[in-house]
C-alpha cells in the first residue's frame, strides 16, 4: 500500500523504469532515473546528519534537479520548504530561522543571495548543488558528488503518512509569513483525488508553471506521479514572454495545463495561439483567482477542443471544489467554483458561526483529508484558523475557515463573492493589505499608511498605497518604494505610492480607504 | 546605434524602480526581474522611442533575454526597416 509521496515515483520506477517522469526543455528524466537520483540525494542528506522530521529548504531556479530535490528531501524523512528566490533577503531569513533550516538545495545563481542571507545572520551547515568556497562558511556538495551515493535504496528513514512532507509559506497579515504544513497523507489525498477526477493517464504530459513555493505545484508534481504521467517543467523566463510560452506548450505536447487566469489571459492576448499546434492539449485548469468571463469566453473559442476547469482551494486545504466550464452564457456573470469534492465536507456560516440557509451568503468552511496539519509553530493562528464543531458521536469535527465568502446555488455549486478580510489576489498570490501597511508603518518617517486595492479593467486588482509623513520629513515616493522592496515579495509591491499631506477620514476618525480608492479610480490624487 | 543605455535606464527607473542600472548582460527574465506586464511596457517604449513595431512572433526569449541580445535584434530590425 502506497502511503507516502516518494513511493509514487518508486512504484512506477519498478514497473516501468523507462517511462518519462520529467521534461525540462531538451532534457528529461525517466522514472527509473528519478528514483535513483532521489535515493542518492536522500543518502547524501542522511550522511550530512539530516534526520526524520527535519526541514530542508529549496532555493533554486527550476531545472531537472527540482523534482530530485523535492522527492530526495522527503525520502530522507524530512519536509521540503520551497523558497521564493526573488523574495527580499529579510523575508527569506525569517523563514529559514522560523523552521530552523540547516541544509539548503540551491544553485550557482543564488550565491549572492546566500551571501546576503549570511549577512542577515543566517548560518547554514550544508549547501547542496554548488561547490562553495570559504566565503559562505557552509559545506558545499555538488550534484556530481551527490550522484556518487548509493542509488539502489535509502539507508534508514522510514516514512509514515503522518510525517510532514512540505511546508509552504504564505503572507501573514502581521508581516510574518506563515508556514502551511502538509503531511504525506494530506498531499497524497489531494493528488489521488485530482488524478482520478481529471482522469489523468500515464500518457499525459502535465505542465508545471507555478514555482514550488506556489501551491499549484502540488497538483503538477504529485497528481502526475499518481497517474505515472510526466511533468513538463516550464522555466520561469518562458512564463514572461507569451509567444515563447505558447511555443513550449505546443512543442512539448502538454496535455494538461494548470495555471492562473493571469497567465492564460497573457497567452490569449499575446501568445500567437493561432500559429501553434495545441492538438495534444485536453485540459486547461485554472485557479488562484477568478477568471474574468469575457477573456475566458475568448480563450474557449480559440481552443474549442480543450476542456476548461476552475479549481478552487486555499493552500491550507488544497483544491477542494472544481467546476468544468461546459459553456458560457452571454452574460458576464462570474463562473462558479463548483461543489465540494466527494472526499471533503463544506459548511457555510454567518459571523456567529451558525450555518446559513441555502442561498444565503457566508464564510466557507472546509473539512477533509486534504487539509493541512496547521501552521508551523503558530498556535495563535491555529486557534483562529480552525473551527471545531461537536459532531453527534461527541467527536469534534475540525473545519478550516477559508475567509472566503460564498453563496451556494441550488445545485450545490458555490459562488465566490469576495473575502471576509482584506486579503486580495495578485496573479494568484495572496496579498494581505494589512501586511503592506505594516511594512510601511515600520519606516521611521511614516506617520500613517493605507493600502487599498483598485480593480482594473481586465478584472485584476492593483495595489495602491498612500502615506503621510511625520513632521519635517520629506521622503520621495521612490525612497519609500525602495524601502518596501526590501520587505515585501514582488507581487505585494504597490503599483502606485503617493505621499499625502492629510488623509480623508471617516466619521469615526479612521482613514477612509474607500475614499482613497474612489479618488484613484476617478483619477484624482 | 546603441539602444542599451536608453533601455537600461527605462528598465531601472520605470520597471524595476531601482537606483542602480541594469547590466547589459543581466538576464532580464530571471525571477524577480522584469515581469510579463513589464515586458509589454518595454515593447511599448521601444515602439515609442524607435518607431519600431515588434511583431508578436519576435517577442521571444531569444530576442529579449538581455539588453545585449535585444540590442542586436533591434539593430537588425531597424536596418531592415531602413531607419539606419
Amino acid at each position: 500500500m502506497i502511503s507516502t509521496l516518494p513511493q509514487l515515483v518508486d512504484r512506477t520506477a519498478r514497473q516501468q523504469p523507462e517511462r518519462k517522469a520529467i521534461h525540462f526543455l531538451q532534457q528529461s528524466l525517466s522514472y527509473g532515473q528519478l528514483a535513483q537520483r532521489t535515493n542518492c540525494l536522500a543518502n547524501a542528506l542522511i550522511s550530512e546528519g539530516v534526520k526524520r522530521h527535519d526541514r530542508i529548504g529549496i532555493l533554486m531556479d527550476k531545472s531537472l534537479h527540482t523534482p530530485v530535490a523535492m522527492y530526495g528531501i522527503m525520502k530522507a524523512g524530512a519536509a521540503y520548504v520551497p523558497l521564493d528566490p526573488s523574495a527580499p533577503t529579510e523575508r527569506l531569513a525569517s523563514i529559514l530561522r522560523d523552521c530552523n533550516i540547516r541544509v539548503l538545495i540551491t544553485d550557482k545563481g543564488k550565491i549572492r543571495k546566500l551571501q546576503e542571507l549570511r549577512e542577515h545572520g543566517v548560518s547554514l551547515d550544508c549547501l547542496v548543488g554548488i561547490d562553495v568556497g570559504d566565503d559562505l562558511s557552509s559545506r558545499g556538495m555538488s550534484w556530481d558528488t551527490v550522484f556518487t551515493e548509493d542509488s539502489n535504496y535509502v539507508a534508514g528513514a522510514k516514512l509514515i503518512e503522518k510525517d510532514l512532507a512540505y511546508i509552504i509559506y504564505t503572507s501573514g497579515s502581521t508581516g510574518i509569513p506563515k508556514g502551511i504544513m502538509h503531511t504525506h497523507h494530506s498531499g497524497m489525498s489531494f493528488a489521488r483525488w485530482a488524478a482520478a477526477e481529471y482522469g489523468l493517464e500515464p500518457g499525459d504530459r502535465i505542465s508545471n508553471h507555478a514555482p514550488l513555493h506556489f501551491d499549484l505545484s502540488i497538483f503538477d508534481f504529485f497528481a502526475s506521479a499518481v497517474a505515472g504521467a510526466s511533468v513538463v517543467v516550464i522555466p520561469e523566463e518562458y512564463t514572461k514572454l507569451p509567444p515563447s510560452y505558447s511555443k513550449l506548450i505546443a512543442d512539448q505536447q502538454v496535455s494538461v495545463l494548470f495555471t492562473v487566469p493571469f497567465a492564460l489571459i497573457q497567452l490569449l492576448l499575446h501568445g500567437v495561439l493561432d500559429d501553434r499546434d495545441f492538438s495534444a492539449l485536453r485540459w486547461i485548469i485554472f485557479g488562484g483567482e477568478p477568471f474574468p468571463t469575457p477573456h475566458l469566453r475568448a480563450l474557449m473559442k480559440k481552443l474549442p477542443h480543450v476542456r476548461f476547469d476552475n479549481m478552487y482551494g486555499p493552500a491550507e486545504v488544497n483544491g477542494c471544489t472544481h467546476c468544468t466550464v461546459e459553456s458560457l452564457s452571454q452574460s458576464d456573470e462570474s463562473i462558479p467554483i463548483g461543489p465540494i469534492n466527494d472526499i471533503s465536507d463544506a459548511l457555510v456560516v454567518n459571523p456567529e458561526g451558525e450555518e446559513v440557509a441555502s442561498g444565503e451568503s457566508g464564510e466557507l468552511l472546509i473539512r477533509g483529508p486534504t487539509m493541512m496539519q496547521g501552521y508551523w509553530r503558530r498556535p495563535d493562528l491555529n486557534q483562529c484558523a480552525f473551527y471545531r464543531r461537536r459532531a453527534t458521536d461527541s467527536l469534534d469535527e475540525v473545519y478550516y475557515r477559508t475567509g472566503d465568502m460564498v453563496v451556494q446555488d441550488p445545485n450545490g455549486s458555490f459562488r465566490f463573492l469576495g473575502r471576509k478580510d482584506r486579503q486580495i489576489k495578485v496573479r494568484g498570490y495572496r496579498v494581505e493589505l494589512d501586511e503592506v501597511e505594516s511594512a510601511l508603518a515600520s519606516n521611521d518617517d511614516v506617520e500613517e499608511s493605507a493600502a487599498f486595492a483598485v480593480p482594473q479593467k481586465d478584472g485584476s486588482q492593483q495595489i495602491q498605497v498612500a502615506v503621510t509623513l511625520k513632521d519635517g520629513k520629506q521622503n520621495r515616493d521612490s525612497d519609500l518604494f525602495a524601502y518596501l522592496k526590501l520587505r515585501l515579495p514582488w507581487y505585494a509591491l504597490p503599483s502606485e505610492l503617493r505621499v499625502h499631506e492629510v488623509f480623508p477620514r471617516t466619521t469615526t476618525g479612521k482613514i477612509d480607504r474607500r475614499k482613497l480608492q474612489e479618488n484613484s479610480l476617478a483619477g484624482k490624487d | 546605434m546603441d539602444t542599451r543605455p536608453t533601455l537600461a535606464r527605462f528598465i531601472s527607473t520605470e520597471l524595476l524602480r531601482i537606483d542602480e542600472q541594469v547590466g547589459f548582460d543581466e538576464n532580464l527574465l530571471s525571477e524577480g526581474m522584469v515581469d510579463s506586464l513589464g515586458m509589454l511596457r518595454l515593447i511599448g517604449f521601444i515602439q515609442q522611442t524607435y518607431g519600431l513595431q515588434v511583431p508578436p512572433e519576435d517577442f521571444i526569449i531569444e530576442n529579449f533575454r538581455t539588453l545585449d541580445v535585444l540590442n542586436d535584434y533591434l539593430r537588425t530590425s531597424l536596418k531592415d526597416a531602413g531607419n539606419e
